[in-house]
């Protein structure tokens, strides 16, 4: 899980609804050279099948988002920003990999109404029977291109999702939140 | 008031307050403005759009043309709005339009004495002569005299939401069949969505008196609801019109909210329906006789509407002209709550049996084979002229004429895909038969119009959806209902009476226009359209497109089967272009991109410029600099005597990773960067395929098969597509990847003779020295634990190196910078001094990167690798891009030293008359050089580097500039480009 509960500021905060903000961790873009071989080696370094298109999964503290064909965005909670290197070293010649820490806030929303708000901009089913946990998708909210996905769900089994958004359009991006939020019936 | 005491869908506990052109009206939670009208008895509305003649309401539905008003005020005007759709709310001011200087009165009802030169495409004939006259006085005055409502004039007030739905089944209209389907949907457990303009769902059994399973309608229709309501799987959205159809079973919606601080709240949605049921129901038609659009006449459902809905009376003495059975059910509701009817006539020679005897009972006059040939009375109804049977005329006095014509099917979404309606004998309307793909038509869209059909066809179309979407729908008993058969006999036009005969009542469109442009040859619908205008406007001719066509297709001797009807294109009813916009307006039009040093940035007193969506400082004032000029010459005197600050975070920059890295970026750039030694840097030039200059930069090389390129500001996403292009479609063998890092970094240019010093102090473990870390020199470091990499680079031409660290300490880093800067004077820069330290140094920028210029022409034609292929080579080595007159980058300096110098001046030859012919180029950069006391500039100039010391003018017609100047190297400042090697 990516989590850094003392960074994250707290942007919405009502009932069935919270939104939080948190610097993004350790990021890094990883893009197969020998994609068999890679998974191999993602297999027994962190113990977790790299998801396939449209998915995510989580292992080892390290969340792997599919984000276009052969192309991972990898997250590692708590691990420094020299993380990236430390990735590609271990994944050697059958990927290449490119630290992206600075590039993106994170976003997290939490609560009955989450799904609600993040319809207002996402062009994609919510559904929880569609969107089910460990969905991901790259996609655009407010003209504003994102990577979401829908981590595993917590106890109480209600949806939650995580944001990347462009650190430059965080600004525009929570001006669709809050503007989106004050129309929310 | 003609308010009934007791009844209807109102809420007689909740009143609310309006005004109507001023004037204070009550009404009750549950009215639209059209019924608390009729309630007040106001009868005249509006104006019509040409003749301003006077107009009541027509209709109780979206298709109403006549009774259109302005909602609000200020900023939340609203033009246009139908008062038979907008919902009642406390507050409300509505105004009458197209009227001057009153309703009551209005002195452009002149037109209509002057309707003979309005007739149809009166204007391609009265005002052809003096030709000049049509813009500046003709169509001024048309536009003045003939419209709708305006607009404020001020920025938008209403508040504008957009959202997105997903259903298995979306069921457009909550009338009988559209309930039936959904129920259909819901009771198998699919996702459904039930959309209806209305602001309550139920359509006509919400106005009409029906019995279903034994209970009255309009229970059956609560209990629905209230079942559908409590099912998780279903969403229930009144008030909320389906405007539109579109690829990918996609349909666009406007949801109206409840007013928000006075002003109209709309919500856009963009609803993906694996299946859809067309509910929409249908329209009543007008009939077309003279006087059909005095105020009081109205249609039969309408009345209904009002009188079972509403509990408002439009009339006392009524009439019923009616061609259908279903006209003759207004009777019935009439009766029920009291009110007789004086006269019914049908023009058909067998009226409803039962249906007449109880009229007869009840004392009214009852006309078979009558039609109304005239109606008399100044803005509302008096008396209505009958033609009985035997051709004798009588007149009949009343204040209310209600007309029933026959059903039009609701179906013009279905069209928005291309499906063409057809002509069906059965119900004398046009039904489609080809949907668009995932839509069915149910009910009385569909063209089955009486209730059992309706409530059949609903529960039919709703089940074959969810077969089709493998649900298993359980079974369901079709409601037992009433077959009230639609029995009708098309009436067209009621031939002789005096006076004009409305088809179109919005835009004034008679009976005799129809005829003319049948005469004048426009004999297909479409043109008909065109040329009388019917159809055009708010209401779209959804009540009188089937009369027009229908005479058309009877002037023009053929079928109406033949003559066809158009096509419906979205939106189906008007929607407000802020609508789409959403909350994307002003200064949110687009996102805009802030760099990590945005905050510091402002704090130092930043201008902020756009650079695409980027912010970008122009230029840091301070207190004390008399202008930005002197702002700019302050910033530019400090990187060229101290050290100056800019952020550049903005350019592109992205990562090439692999073995063949090298090989791609050969292929890139013009010159080579395979050969680059890990931990420098170089200066590259890319082209298109075309054989002109697509952007520069510098590329690094960080290890063996790693290096990091960047790109201008403008061209960042360009040159990545260009690379993707490359890579994957050009040479998918090479062994390299790449990604934008642009995101990741935040990037800094430290420039000026003390640059080193402040950097020695920032990064004191890092060896800074000429030695070990020269012009070009590239590294990566580490700067407070976190990656960093660091540049020896310099756009400005002085001692320059470029820091990055991640975007999320760029902030830390500047403030650190400043912190270590301040006692020897650095001074943060922005893109207006950064533009004059590169003119200064001649280096190329997006002004001379336009296009339009090729490596020679910018003279960096050496750089051209001979012994390899890279993209735009074979182009680049055409003759005419190698020509001798092409113009080339020359610098220009002004003769007068006190003379300024334009961007866009054309360059002539000194002597020369400033025409065309003798142009030989134009001055691409211009600034004024604290360097040099002067202006300066960059310019494209013919045969340029045999020209220099040349004096030619710089010629700037548009600001009257006309300076003499010296053609020089661009280079103007340390040409042997000793400072930036320190």
């Amino acid at each position: 899980m990516v989590e850094q509960p003392d960074a994250a500021q707290l942007l919405i905060g009502r009932p069935g609804l919270r939104v939080m903000m948190a610097e993004a961790p350790a990021m890094a873009t990883v893009m197969a050279r020998d994609e068999q071989a890679l998974r191999q080696r993602i297999a027994a370094e962190h113990g977790l099948a790299l998801p396939s298109g449209g998915r995510c999964s989580t292992g080892d503290g390290i969340t792997f988002i599919a984000t276009a064909p052969g192309t991972w965005l990898a997250l590692a909670d708590g691990l420094s920003p020299h993380w990236p290197n430390t990735l590609a070293v271990q994944l050697g010649d059958t990927a290449a990999v490119v630290g992206q820490s600075g590039a993106y806030l994170l976003f997290r929303l939490e609560g009955e109404h989450a799904a609600a708000l993040l319809q207002k901009g996402v062009f994609i089913d919510l559904h929880p029977g569609q969107f089910t946990a460990s969905s991901a998708a790259v996609t655009v909210i407010a003209h504003i291109g994102v990577i979401l996905w829908r981590p595993d769900d917590q106890p109480g089994n209600i949806p939650h999702y995580r944001l990347a958004v462009p650190r430059s359009l965080a600004v525009s991006f929570r001006h669709w939140l809050e503007s989106s939020v004050a129309l929310m019936e | 008031m003609s308010r009934l005491a007791s009844g209807g869908l109102i809420d007689r506990a909740r009143p609310l307050s309006f005004t109507f052109d001023g004037r204070q009206y009550r009404g009750y939670a549950g009215d639209t403005l059209a019924s608390a009208l009729i309630a007040n008895d106001v009868r005249l509305v509006g104006r019509s759009f040409k003749y301003h003649r006077p107009r009541g309401i027509l209709t109780s539905g979206a298709e109403e043309p006549n009774a259109l008003v302005t909602i609000g005020r200020g900023a939340n005007t609203d033009p246009n709005s139908r008062a038979t759709t907008v919902a009642l709310y406390d507050g409300l001011e509505a105004v009458s339009q197209n009227r001057w200087p009153s309703l009551s009165f209005d002195m452009m009802a002149v037109n209509g004495l002057l309707s003979p030169l309005f007739v149809a495409g009166f204007y391609y004939k009265t005002f052809m002569w003096p030709a000049r006259f049509w813009e500046k006085l003709y169509e001024p005055l048309i536009r003045r005299a003939a419209g709708l409502g305006r607009l404020s004039g001020q920025d938008d007030g209403a508040v504008y939401d957009r959202d997105h739905g997903f259903c298995d089944l979306l069921v457009i209209g909550g009338g009988p069949a559209g309930l039936a389907a959904a129920l259909a949907g819901g009771r198998a457990g699919a996702r459904v969505i039930l959309a209806d303009g209305d602001m309550r769902i139920g359509g006509r059994l919400l106005s009409e008196r029906h019995e279903i399973d034994g209970i009255a309608g309009i229970d059956w229709a609560a209990a629905a609801l209230a079942e559908l309501a409590a099912m998780p799987n279903v969403r229930l959205m009144p008030s909320t019109t389906v405007f539109g159809v579109y690829d990918g079973c996609t349909y666009g919606a406007i949801e109206q909210l409840a007013p928000k601080a006075g002003a109209s709240a709309q919500r856009y949605w963009k609803i993906v329906a694996r299946r859809c049921v067309l509910a929409a129901g249908a329209i009543e038609r007008p009939l077309v006789f003279p006087g059909n659009d005095r105020p009081g006449v109205m249609m039969a459902s309408a009345v209904q509407s009002y009188v079972n809905r509403h509990a408002a009376l439009p009339g006392r003495r009524i009439a019923l002209f009616t061609t259908t059975d279903s006209g003759w059910r207004l009777a019935d509701d009439l009766r029920a709550q009291g009110v007789d009817v004086t006269a019914i006539i049908d023009p058909r020679d067998h009226s409803p049996h039962d249906a007449a005897r109880r009229a007869h009972q009840h004392g009214t006059r009852i006309f078979s084979g009558a039609m109304v040939t005239g109606t008399r009375g100044g803005k509302a109804i008096r008396s209505v002229d009958v033609r009985d049977a035997d051709g004798q005329v009588q007149r009949v006095e009343v204040d209310l004429l209600a007309m029933a014509g026959g059903w039009n099917p609701s179906m013009g979404l279905g069209c928005n895909m291309g499906g063409r309606p057809v002509w069906c004998d059965e119900i004398h309307s046009f039904i489609l038969k080809s949907p668009p793909p995932g839509m069915t038509l149910a009910g009385a869209a569909a063209g089955r119009l009486s209730l059992r059909e309706a409530l059949a066809d609903g529960l039919r179309a709703g089940s074959e959806a969810m077969a089709l979407l493998g649900f298993a729908a359980p079974l369901m008993p079709v409601p037992k209902a009433s077959d009230d058969p639609a029995g009708m006999q098309p009436l067209w036009h009621v031939p002789g009476g005096r006076g004009k005969a409305f088809v179109d009542f919005q835009h004034d469109v008679t009976d005799s226009d129809v005829a003319l442009a049948a005469r004048e040859g426009f004999r297909s619908v479409e043109h008909l359209k065109r040329y009388t205008t019917l159809g055009m406007a708010t209401d779209q001719g959804k009540t009188s497109n089937v009369n027009g066509h229908a005479l058309l297709a009877a002037a023009s001797g053929k079928t109406i089967a033949e003559a066809g009807t158009i096509l419906s294109r979205p939106p189906y009813l008007p929607v407000a272009i802020g609508a789409f916009a959403g909350q994307h307006r002003d200064e949110h039009f687009r996102p805009a991109r802030l760099t990590a040093g945005h905050g510091w940035a402002q704090e130092q007193g930043a201008v902020f410029t756009d650079a695409g969506q980027w912010k970008r400082a122009q230029w840091f004032a301070r207190p004390g600099d008399a202008d930005w000029m002197a702002t700019v010459r302050r910033e530019v005197e400090a990187v060229r005597s101290g050290v100056g600050l800019c952020d550049v975070s903005t350019l592109g920059k992205i990562e090439l990773i692999g073995p063949d890295a090298g090989v791609l970026l050969d292929r890139l750039y013009i010159n080579r960067f395979s050969t680059l030694p890990v931990g420098k840097a170089r200066y590259g030039v890319m082209l298109r395929e075309d054989g002109f200059v697509l952007d520069d930069g510098t590329t690094s090389r960080l290890a063996d098969d790693r290096f990091l390129m960047t790109t201008t500001t403008a061209n960042a996403a360009r040159v990545m597509q260009h690379i993707d292009h490359a890579r994957q479609v050009l040479w998918p063998d090479l062994d390299v990847h790449a990604i934008s890092v642009t995101e990741s970094w935040a990037q800094f240019a430290i420039a000026g003779p003390r640059a080193r010093l402040l950097l020695e102090r920032l990064l004191p473990h890092v060896d800074l020295s000429d030695r070990a870390f020269p012009y070009m020199a590239a590294a990566e470091i580490e700067w407070q634990g976190v990656p960093a990499r660091l540049f020896r680079l310099s756009f400005s031409g002085e001692l320059g190196y470029e820091l990055a660290v991640p975007a999320g300490d760029g902030d830390a880093l500047l403030r650190r910078l400043a912190a270590l800067g301040a006692d020897i004077g650095l001074t943060p820069y922005g893109t207006e001094a950064l533009g004059v330290l590169r003119i200064e140094k001649g280096h190329p920028a997006g002004n001379e990167l336009n296009g339009q210029t090729t490596a020679g022409d910018l003279g960096l034609g050496r750089m051209m690798a001979g012994d390899k292929d890279f993209i735009g080579r074979a182009m680049a080595g055409r003759a005419a891009l190698n020509g001798p007159e092409r113009p080339v980058l020359v610098g220009l300096r002004c003769v007068d030293k006190t003379a300024r110098l334009r961007g866009g001046a054309h360059l002539l030859p000194m002597d020369a008359p400033a025409i065309a012919a003798n142009d030989q180029g134009f001055v691409t950069s211009a600034a004024f050089s604290p360097t040099l006391g002067q202006w300066i500039g960059l310019g494209l100039l013919r045969h340029g580097r045999e020209r220099l010391g040349e004096r030619i003018r710089a010629h700037d017609p548009v600001r009257d500039g006309d300076t003499l100047v010296e053609v020089c190297s661009p280079i103007f400042v340390d040409p042997e480009g000793v400072r930036v090697r320190g």
